[in-house]
């Protein structure tokens, strides 16, 4: 049977429609996770509102001239990376939403927010 | 001669005697008792992975630190915070393996225990600099034995900048939240001392 008017108009539409939901289905699970560069330098997180996706990699890089200790007291996110060496980087993956505290065990003020969204 | 011996022996005697006072004067950690069973008496405030060497420290307070915690204003008196540390599992990589939140999974095996406690009045013999008051600090294996040997001048040092979050690194920081301290208070209730 041909497919003539409203009835082609309708299966073109719902075949573009379906091929819409594919590709945004497949660019949402192929969305490459990132890496997201943290300086220390003047003993200071920058920045300091940190915005990151699930998967994410958050890379903690002392470009200072001392040592630091990463650390994150916040519950259900509690990390901790003593001895922090110039030129040393310490790659946290947030595996979870939410938000959290990072502060550095060294310098008491220290500090910068991380914000995991889906 | 005889004389000269007796005041000598004495004088000996004293000085072991004043060596001694001083001794247990100053040895701080031994106020601290091991707190027995506090797996089961004490409220989780989570665990710390730690990532430069691959273990887990399980978080503990004593249940009145808990209920008796106020926002704003210095812990309890007889706070006990604890520290059980853990190797992580790790997988074939030699790497700590990571569970579906991304945190680490502790072994059964417990490396030590490291607590802080304060109470009224302690910690006045150590120097300013270093102390934090009234918090002493000790060290032990999971079966109470303490580890009489432990320096425990180091761990004052380290929490002294933390005065403003009464000399420790999480606890403070996890009770300031209402959601938390609400949960943690209702957990400490239903442990029974
Ligand atoms: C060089 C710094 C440093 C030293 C030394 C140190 N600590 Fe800590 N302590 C920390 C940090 C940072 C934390 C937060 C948890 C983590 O990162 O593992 C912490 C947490 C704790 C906690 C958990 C309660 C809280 O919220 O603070 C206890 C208990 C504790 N330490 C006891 C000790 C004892 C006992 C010693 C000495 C044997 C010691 N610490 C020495 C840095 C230090
Ligand atoms: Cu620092």
């Amino acid at each position: 049977m041909l497919l003539g008017g409203k009835a082609l108009y309708r299966a073109a539409l719902a075949a573009a429609l379906s091929a819409g939901v594919a590709l945004g289905l497949g660019a949402d699970f192929a969305r490459a996770a990132s890496e997201i560069k943290v300086g220390m330098g003047g003993a200071a997180y920058a920045p300091k509102a940190i915005k990151a996706k699930v998967g994410d990699t958050i890379a903690f890089t002392n470009d200072d001239f001392t040592d630091h200790w990463v650390y994150v007291p916040t519950l259900g996110y509690q990390v901790s990376r003593a001895g922090l060496k110039q030129g040393e980087t310490f790659k946290l993956v947030v595996a979870k939403p939410g938000s959290f505290d990072v502060g550095c065990a060294v310098h008491a003020n220290m500090w910068a927010t991380v914000t995991v969204e889906r | 001669m005889k004389a000269r011996t007796a005041v000598l022996t004495t004088a000996a005697a004293l000085a072991v005697a004043i060596s001694l006072g001083v001794t247990v004067a100053s040895a701080g950690p031994e106020k601290i008792e091991y707190p027995k069973g506090y797996q089961s008496k004490f409220v989780s405030f989570g665990q710390i992975d730690r990532y430069e060497n691959a273990t887990v420290r399980i978080l503990y307070a004593s249940p009145e630190a808990v209920t008796n915690y106020k926002l704003g204003q210095k812990l309890p008196d007889g706070t006990m915070l604890l520290i059980e540390a853990r190797p992580a599992k790790k997988g074939a990589d030699g790497k700590p393996l990571l569970d579906a939140n991304g945190r680490f999974m502790p072994e059964d095996q417990i490396l030590g225990v490291f607590v802080q406690q304060k109470r009224k009045g302690w910690a006045t013999e150590y120097p300013e600099n270093i102390r934090n008051p009234d918090w002493e600090y000790a060290v032990f294996d999971i079966d109470g034995t303490r580890r009489a040997n432990v320096n425990t001048q180091p761990c004052m040092s380290c929490h002294k900048p933390r005065a403003t979050d009464d000399y420790t690194f999480v606890f403070n920081r996890v009770m300031a939240d209402s959601k938390n301290a609400a949960d943690m208070k209702t957990m400490a209730g239903k442990k029974k001392m």
